[in-house]
């Protein structure tokens, strides 16, 4: 039921934002229809971030624009908030949302905030919800707690806040426009089909989609029409039909098409040679939460892969194996070393010479507030302990060196960890443990929320440690790059494994089938017939 | 991208700006009273009886660097400072061992205090608040509610009677406290660490730190850095009072977070922690002068203490945006921090239960 009405719901033209001397956004122009979901992608520093915060009004100095949107025209810059007012809502990254409220208190957080009622009935907000969430096909409680919820349906509470957003927007009489701003970036790939059904109920419903994300596949699947953007300028707007997933890798990487990019790692025929005196993982009996009895043994040299679906467990057995949450049962043997994992903590780990990168980047692996050299230099601060103090400039310049070889950008050690982009951090998180030449090194999602370019990058640099000896096991949701990078794949469903994948048999087909399959063999039969017919 | 210059003039008087403003209270001061305050006997009370306050205000400093509040502190100088009187007056101990004694028990209150806050997980806030009261207690308790004095001679002598360059020794007591606060913040790795379990507790975790362990050591060295001021304390005056100690809680915050904002700002450092103790006696010394009231005192550390936290704030928000103006294509990172950390959006209430990370205390919004 897209609206009858013409011409752009919201246009934006001819933008261009200066940042001191150099233009982060030059002449660029971005347009959204009634029922149009829109792509907005590009690498980081491509000027996507500074668009979003143009129209959010984070910009208000050496800004040059039109914008449009029905009724409405401007040219002056836009105060913070000013456009939700004008019908645009926006939703993060990092959601907005409260894990200690309930569904409810969470949808109705804007209104506090707009509103000056007196009163809140909550019986009649409580109804209104399950409308809301009967209308988008979500299936919701309004009184559960929020954290209780699986972080796609937390995105989905979130959209739906957006959308509430829009409905009571006074000064607009259109059906508005939604801004989500790489908002899937920390849901699993299989979660996020929930999203795009979300997403195209909103857009029937006549409101715009501006979605910001760096998965192409994605933005293939949901998206009507794609802007590319490449340092400042738009080097495509033009419908998904007419591109395919080369064309669009290719436009974000080079600005053009056809030129051929590799997006996900490439197989490896052979393998690097062990290196001597290297030992391997061997992880046995390993039970906790819905894990069940799984073992794997990473050879020295040899790059693991570990995944499944959503729900089936397998980011845990990393999780376990470094002790960031302790397993119930099972061993680990390094080098003829027995431990027990339900001991297992970070710091042994550590000194066993296995080392872990986090999936939550920002919680988990950096501190942003401190410099790079602070967060980088950590491991290996005794080094430049001598004579009773630490050597500040040396441990500086060690850095400097550190940063220029993992090719983080900028190499500045006391710039702080904060300000770099995502793949720069996870770049920088990656240096900061393979510097100190692991045995063993454990990865859990190391490219999430990370562009083209640096993903090729870490890739990389995992098949850089894996070539110096360290046994790598890389937990991933990305069927795609687990295929590419891994000389096995482990495939978990439902908390065991459900099949071991040798190299010359690994595909994403292979993976697909046997992490829904696996599921077959259990119990709920329906559930995987389900779930194949998706596929 | 290239960074460009750091240390402009903006940078010089953030990083200054405590100690211009000092000089500039001192310059006021001495104007107005001209024949009592610009005088070296004014200048070395000022400085040298201050030392328990600065000791107690470094102590403090260590577990709020590893992101703790330590609010019985100032409970434990007091009770340190009681030991060493009973000990040595009532009992006619040694007072070398009775300081002794006293320092060991405020590192046992601090261990307390660690291993209920950290080991069950129990808000330092509460619990050292709590564990300040209790230490009250006591305090009254073995002192019948009295003071004690005629501390023996030999602590006096060495703690205001001895001079140096015509100061008391216990002005060089809190300089060398300062330098060893400022060398392990600095320049070994532990202190680093202290700092990465301040800011980012689960980081510091997955990256093989013993957090835990971390915390309470730093409560532990709270306690007994509180207890060694305790002893500077009754060195002081020569007698231990049961209450007196407990109105240097607020100043020593006051420090302490004013210290956030100068020298390295946007850290709790030792000398900051320093420069900001003279700075709040200053002002004090020179309202006395002036012949205000008492009550004034209470005004004025109050005041100073909420406004360091907003100084602390600001120099922290500043400092971001400055940063960030260094990396023109990437602003959305600089707002990624913010909500990293928590604020603006309400989401970000989500992760403002956080601990006081060097002046984070408001948690200053993303933009």
């Amino acid at each position: 039921m897209t609206q009858a009405s013409s011409g752009p719901l919201l246009s934006i033209r001819n933008l261009t934002k200066y940042f001191g001397a150099s233009a982060a956004l030059d002449d660029v122009s971005l347009s959204v229809g009634y029922g149009e979901i829109r792509g907005l992608v590009g690498q980081n520093g491509s000027g996507k971030s500074t668009l979003i915060k143009c129209l959010a009004g984070y910009h208000s100095q050496d800004l040059e624009w039109h914008l449009e949107l029905p009724g409405k025209e401007l040219t002056r810059a836009l105060h913070p908030g000013e456009i939700t007012a004008f019908g645009v809502a926006f939703v993060h990254q990092d959601l907005g949302v409260l894990g200690d409220l309930s569904v409810l208190e969470n949808l109705l957080l804007t209104e506090f905030s707009n509103d000056h009622r007196r009163y809140i009935g909550w019986r009649k907000e409580r109804a209104k919800a399950r409308e809301i969430f009967k209308q988008f096909g979500l299936d919701l409680d309004p009184a559960a707690k929020l954290s209780t919820l699986r972080p796609v349906e937390q995105a989905q509470v979130a959209i739906v806040r957006a959308v509430l957003q829009l409905r009571s927007a006074k000064q607009a009489d259109h059906p508005g426009v939604l801004v989500l701003d790489e908002a899937t970036t920390f849901l699993d790939r299989a979660g996020r089909e929930g999203m795009y059904d979300l997403l195209r109920a909103v857009a029937s419903e006549g409101s715009g989609v501006i979605f910001v994300s760096h998965d192409i596949n994605e933005v293939l699947k949901v998206c009507d029409a794609v802007t590319v953007l490449r340092d400042g300028r738009v080097v495509a707007d033009a419908p998904v039909s007419e591109l395919t997933h080369d064309d669009l890798v290719s436009l974000i990487v080079t600005g053009k098409r056809g030129v051929e990019v590799i997006s996900r790692p490439a197989r490896r025929e052979t393998l690097p040679a062990a290196a001597t005196g290297k030992t391997s993982l061997e992880v046995e009996g390993l039970s906790g939460d819905l894990l069940n009895d799984v073992s794997l043994t990473v050879r020295p040299g040899e790059i693991v892969g570990v995944t499944g679906i959503v729900g089936s467990g397998w980011e845990l057995v990393v999780e376990y194996l470094c002790g960031a949450r302790r397993a119930e049962s099972g061993t680990c043997r390094l080098g003829g070393k027995s431990i027990d994992l339900e001991a297992m903590s970070p710091d042994k780990a550590l000194a066993l010479s296995m080392v872990y990168v986090p999936s939550d980047r920002l919680r988990e692996a950096i501190v942003p507030d401190l410099s790079l050299r602070e967060n980088v230099m950590q491991p290996v601060l005794e080094n430049a302990f001598e004579k009773g103090r630490l050597r500040l400039r040396r441990l500086t310049n060690a850095c400097k060196d550190v940063l220029e070889h993992y090719a983080v950008v900028p190499a500045e050690p006391a710039m702080p960890m904060g300000l770099l982009s995502g793949g720069n951090q996870q770049k920088a998180v990656l240096a900061k443990w393979l510097q100190t030449d692991p045995l063993y090194v454990l990865l859990n999602e190391p490219t999430q929320g990370v562009d083209i370019g640096a993903r090729q990058r870490i890739y990389e640099l995992v098949r850089g440690a894996a070539a110096r000896g360290a046994a790598v096991v890389y937990a991933s949701a990305d069927w795609e790059e687990v295929a590419g990078i891994s000389d096995r794949v482990v495939v978990i469903s439902e908390g065991r494994v459900a099949e071991r994948i040798e190299s010359a048999d690994i595909s994403v087909d292979a993976i697909a089938q046997a992490a829904y399959l696996g599921m077959r063999r259990s119990a709920d039969l329906s559930k995987a017939a389900a779930l194949l017919e998706d596929l | 991208m290239s960074a460009a210059p750091r240390r402009t003039q903006d940078g010089f008087v953030r990083r200054y700006g405590v100690i211009i403003v000092w000089v500039i209270v001192i310059i006021v001061f001495s104007l107005l009273r001209p024949k009592t305050f610009p005088t070296a006997s004014n200048f070395e009370t000022l400085l040298a009886s201050q030392a328990p306050l600065g000791i107690l205000s470094l102590g403090l400093l260590i577990p709020l660097s590893a992101g703790d509040y330590d609010l019985s502190v100032a409970s434990v100088l007091t009770l340190s400072g009681m030991i060493v009187a009973i000990l040595n007056v009532n009992h006619g101990m040694n007072v070398w061992l009775a300081a002794l004694i006293a320092v060991v028990v405020g590192a046992a209150i601090g261990l307390l205090n660690g291993i209920i806050c950290v080991g069950a997980g129990i808000d330092p806030f509460i619990v050292t608040l709590g564990m300040g009261t209790v230490v009250n207690g006591v305090t009254l308790w073995i002192s019948n509610s009295t003071p004690v004095s005629g501390i023996s001679q030999p602590l006096i002598n060495m703690v205001v009677v001895h001079r140096l360059g015509g100061l008391s020794l216990e002005f060089f007591y809190l300089l060398i406290a300062a330098a060893i606060v400022w060398y392990i913040f600095e320049y070994t790795p532990a202190g680093r660490r202290i700092l990465v379990v301040g800011r980012g507790r689960e980081v510091a975790r997955l990256s093989g730190m013993r957090v835990k362990r971390i915390r309470i050591l730093a409560f532990v060295a709270a306690g007994a850095v509180g207890a060694l001021a305790g002893v500077v304390y009754v060195g002081t005056s020569g007698s231990a009072d049961p209450t007196a100690g407990t109105t240097l809680l607020l100043p020593a915050f006051a420090a302490v977070f004013l210290g956030s904002t100068t020298i390295s700002p946007g850290r709790f450092n030792a000398w900051g922690t320093l420069v900001a103790v003279y700075f709040l006696t200053t002002g004090i010394s020179g309202l006395a002068l002036l012949g205000v009231q008492t009550f004034v005192q209470q005004l004025f550390y109050g005041g100073a203490l909420v406004i360091a936290v907003l100084l602390s704030g600001i120099t922290r928000r500043n400092k971001r945006r400055k940063d960030a103006s260094q990396l023109p294509m990437e602003p959305q990172q600089l707002g990624d921090a913010g909500k990293a950390e928590g604020s603006g959006t309400p989401g970000q209430a989500v992760a403002s239960q956080s601990p006081p990370a060097g002046g984070a205390v408001l948690g200053t919004g993303g933009e």
